[in-house]
């Protein structure tokens, strides 16, 4: 499976790395422009003391859709503010030594939209869908959605919905029963054809249908395709993601300069994510999850020698906040430490698909907005399902999880659509505001010793540290007991029944150890009942905004409750497990 | 920096704008530069298309193409409803059906290929001027630019299409609601001007007595998704179709029975003091509005246009100045009134990041430092 990548490769990041310093100092003033349709943002790293570290950062809305529909205004915008903040002149030639190489990274143009149509069942149906979405493309696969109650290919509801979705490109794919509906779908793609729906039609078939196919839709059609009998899955899949890549650079290649004078290298997403995830895991030996929620949701995860990417540019909590109406009414509403309606969560949805510019000011919204991105995260994982693990040492997440309020509402939304459970039983949670870790990743392609400088020095700070108590039990019944101890000798005493969370306060630079004696049927980390663990520095516990939180919960955290109302209130006793006032 | 979505103040009045306005379809432009128009004249029309279908009927049904005649439930040239069946077959105790997708004629049905050609008619389209006003520009088979004089009013979220009608004031106040008891029997073609909100109850009276239109300041989704779908549809089905990715706030397969304009947001709060005022002041005027609302890449909002005598051209903006009246839009409190106190101003959140913000006094006298991304300038 193409998105599965074999980490072993090198990021190119971790030799530089080695010798950071002298190469990165030289390289002058890097920038990266962050673009989507949400917000544009510039990162400045530049030489400190022989070392490239981060500078400045500026964002603003993006100025990418109407009404003002020209990108170039926003990245004037942060690069005005920048160079305020700075004194440096940002826009210079490329002849200025001071500055080194700029970037451009994020969704700088629209996603491309997929639809996969199989007629019948095919085994690289699932492949293709991952595939899609380890690009910068809304993936739609038509199968039940486009058939009869008795299983038909239905070339109505196939037509409605092609017209509906209008997708760039179309993958048709022979399945199972091929023989009975392929003249249906290449018929149906010929009523929709006159009308430029789609761009493309790739065809993933035997010879024989792509002969058909050609005969019937005739030569002004834009057709590619390959008999994927004669190829590995992952070939098939990898000759995709590099037909979606390339379309998705040829477009974002053919706007003009954003704005910028110097040279833009464009570096997606989702590359950035993984050159900078992988980077990461392998210089930490952890395994590393980072997340970002803006236009759109993308995630990496990265162990020293296996990794996954995703892209879902049609699921966030600003513009594309409607897709969270296809949770069911409940579980979306269970997750909300507040009692809401189904229509007053309605309503707040709307509003803000309404207005998408709208930041969660007031603390009732952004503990909304947090119980809100748990299932924004736990959609978008799930779709990596099979490529990815729960074993999750270290998770990275950028500004929209920054909430003002309290930052812990970040680091829940995290841990509940995440639901990790890390091998040695701890969990560092990062906070990424200036989305330094996409920037280091952008500016890596370029000039890897600098994203080396920046992940280290300035990326690498966690908000909390997470110890995850695994087992189940009897709601209330002690789970653990413990003790943390800081540095000059204070101590807290605390015990955390199943079911419950504790904060504890470890500010960001303090050390402390943890001591703590699972009761039977839970363990940290593989730990034997009764046995006591310590967890110290060297273990991965280390202070930060939020501090150590104590997650007893167990594994799945959601488990099924009896009533709405019982799911709720558990949500609304983790919120104030966590000191969160309601 | 801007707020309201469209980049201009939610209340222009006595101002001179243009307005494009355009068929959704290729059609007939009858009208010429520098003519003078009525807000009910026509300035464009779209002739009746007529549009052929191919449904692979015989595959749906999973019977033999050269069997397909046997199964089609309507003959050659019969007129057809949309979800109305074409074919339909046995099996066993179940019966398995093709319905038509569309309103039209069933044209052929063909053995060899097992298909059924059904055309449809896009319909005759009358396209109005909306406004007073002068064609400033036409746009060749597609429509014109109309400049005119007067009062614009933006709502954020429109159902229906457009009207033209006399403005009624249903409610005294903008934070009442209107009831089913308040609606008249003489309100036939009237827009009526609702306050808060309007319930089912009241909107399906309006329906009754033939409303064209109802302006009200918010409606929780689920009335207003009751009311349209006919409590058929959920909120995914309703608020998320596959067509949202192209800007279509609602199933683009609900019609509205009649304008609906909502000018603060979903739920219940009262309509922004300045816009019930301007349109209390119209009672009994001829307005007109257009509900047509497009979220995203195709931004539109719902438009309110009253016609005055004169109208000055000065520049529209919406920068945030002080004293500028403001409403400030939060998801979960949106409208509230404000005034700006200062212009905005960069300050770096709690995690460092630089935003742009402004102070702003409320109503109680309190003041509150809100994202610029938060509010809208009102006049």
């Amino acid at each position: 499976m193409v998105s599965y990548r074999n980490s072993d490769a090198p990021t190119g990041l971790e030799d530089n790395a080695i010798t950071s310093g002298r190469e990165s100092a030289d390289a002058g003033a890097s920038l990266v422009i962050d673009v989507d349709a949400h917000i544009v943002r510039g990162v400045l790293f530049d030489s400190v003391e022989g070392q490239s570290r981060f500078i400045a950062s500026a964002q603003v809305p993006s100025t990418l859709g109407p009404p003002i529909s020209d990108l170039t205004v926003a990245v004037r915008e942060v690069i005005s503010i920048l160079e305020e903040q700075t004194g440096m002149d940002l826009d210079a030639g490329e002849n200025d030594s001071a500055l080194g190489p700029y970037a451009i990274t994020g969704f700088p143009i629209r996603p491309l939209s997929v639809a996969i149509v199989p007629t019948g069942q095919q085994a690289l149906t699932p492949i293709l869908a991952v595939t899609g979405r380890a690009t910068a493309s809304i993936v739609h696969i038509l199968t039940d959605n486009v058939r009869t109650e008795d299983g038909v290919l239905s070339s109505t509801l196939l037509e409605s919905r092609i017209r509906g979705i209008r997708p760039d490109i179309v993958v048709l794919l022979e399945g199972d029963r091929a023989q009975s509906e392929w003249a249906s779908a290449v018929g149906t793609f010929g009523n929709l054809m006159p009308d430029g729906i789609p761009d493309q039609l790739i065809v993933l078939a035997s010879e024989e249908f792509q002969q058909y196919l050609i005969q019937a839709l005739g030569d002004g059609a834009n057709l590619t395709g390959l008999d994927p009998s004669q190829y590995e899955a992952h070939e098939v899949a990898s000759a995709l993601e590099a037909e979606l890549t390339d379309l998705y650079e040829q477009r974002v290649g053919a706007e003009p300069r954003m704005g910028v004078s110097r040279d833009l290298k464009y570096v997606s997403r989702l590359r950035a994510g993984d050159l900078a995830t992988r980077f990461t895991a392998r210089r930490l030996e952890r395994s590393v999850v980072s997340v970002d929620v803006s236009s759109g949701t993308a995630i990496n995860w990265s162990t020293m020698h296996a990794g996954g990417s995703l892209a879902r540019p049609d699921l966030d909590v600003h513009a594309n906040i409607r897709a969270l109406f296809g949770i069911p009414a409940g579980v979306l509403r269970s997750s909300i430490p507040l009692d809401m309606s189904q229509d007053d969560l309605g309503n707040w949805i709307l509003n803000r698909a309404l207005r998408p510019r709208v930041k969660s000011a007031l603390r009732r919204d952004q503990l909304i907005e947090s119980g809100l991105l748990t299932h924004v995260v736990s959609s978008a994982w799930r779709d990596l399902e099979g490529v990815v693990s729960d074993q999750i040492d270290i998770i990275i997440a950028g500004e929209g999880f920054c909430f003002e309020y309290d930052p812990a509402l970040g680091v829940m939304a995290l841990i509940n659509g995440l639901q990790p459970a890390p091998l040695n039983g701890v969990v560092q949670v990062l906070l990424d505001p200036d989305g330094l870790l996409w920037s280091a990743g952008a500016i890596g392609d370029l000039s890897p010793a600098v994203a080396a400088d920046v992940i280290e020095n300035d990326v690498l700070a966690p908000a909390a540290t997470v110890v995850v108590v695994e087992g189940t039990g009897t709601e209330g019944q002690p789970a653990v007991s413990g003790k943390l101890t800081y540095e000059d000798g204070e101590t807290i005493e605390f015990s955390v029944n199943y079911g419950s969370m504790r904060r504890l306060s470890l500010g960001e630079g303090d050390q402390a150890t943890l001591i703590l004696t699972c009761e039977p049927g839970f363990a940290v980390g593989g730990s034997n009942p009764g046995e006591q663990i310590q967890i110290g520095p060297d273990d991965g516990l280390r202070g930060g905004e939020v501090g150590v939180i104590i997650d007893a919960r167990g594994r799945p955290v959601f488990a099924d409750r009896e009533t709405l109302a019982a799911g709720q209130e558990d949500v609304r006793r983790w919120y104030l497990d966590l000191g969160i006032e309601l | 920096m801007w707020s309201f979505p469209t980049l201009e103040p939610v209340v222009l009045t006595q101002g001179s704008f243009a307005i494009e306005r355009v068929l959704s379809q290729a059609g007939e432009v009858v009208v010429s530069v520098g003519a003078s128009v009525d807000p009910d004249e026509v300035i464009a029309r779209s002739e009746d298309v007529e549009q052929t279908m191919t449904l692979y009927v015989a595959s749906e049904l999973g019977v033999e193409s050269e069997e397909l005649s046997k199964y089609v439930a309507k003959s050659i040239g019969s007129s057809i409803r949309k979800g109305e069946v074409i074919a339909r077959v046995r099996r066993g105790l179940r019966t398995a059906t093709v319905k038509s997708p569309v309103d039209g004629t069933l044209v052929s049905v063909d053995d060899s290929s097992g298909t059924v050609v059904v055309s449809s008619s896009l319909g005759k389209r009358d396209l109005l001027s909306l406004v007073s006003g002068e064609v400033e520009r036409v746009i060749p088979n597609m429509g014109a630019i109309i400049r005119t004089s007067g009062t614009r009013l933006y709502g954020i979220a429109g159902f229906g299409t457009e009207a033209i009608g006399s403005l009624v004031v249903g409610t005294d106040r903008p934070d009442r609601e209107l009831t089913a008891d308040n609606v008249p029997n003489d309100w036939k073609g009237k827009i009526v001007l609702a306050g808060m909100t309007a319930g089912v109850p009241a909107l399906t009276r309006l329906v009754e007595v033939g409303a064209a239109g109802v302006i009200l300041a918010s409606i929780p989704e689920g009335d207003l998704r009751r009311f349209l779908s006919g409590g058929q549809m959920d909120q995914d089905g309703f608020w998320n179709p596959v067509t949202a990715a192209h800007g279509d706030l609602s199933h683009p397969s609900v019609d509205s029975p009649l304008v609906i304009i909502v000018t603060e947001g979903f739920g219940r709060r009262p309509m922004n003091d300045r816009m019930f005022e301007i349109l209390r002041g119209r009672s009994d005027q001829i307005i007109s509005v257009s509900a047509r609302t497009s979220l995203g890449n195709s931004l539109a909002r719902p438009e309110i246009y009253l016609d005055d005598d004169e109208g000055t051209d000065r520049g529209i903006d919406d920068r945030i100045v002080d004293r500028r009246p403001l409403r400030i839009v939060d998801s979960g409190a949106f409208s509230v009134p404000a005034t700006a106190a200062g212009e905005p101003y960069v300050r770096p959140s709690r995690f460092g990041v630089r935003e742009v913000v402004v102070n702003v006094f409320l109503e109680s006298g309190q003041t509150r430092t809100v994202p610029t991304t938060n509010v809208e300038v009102i006049e």
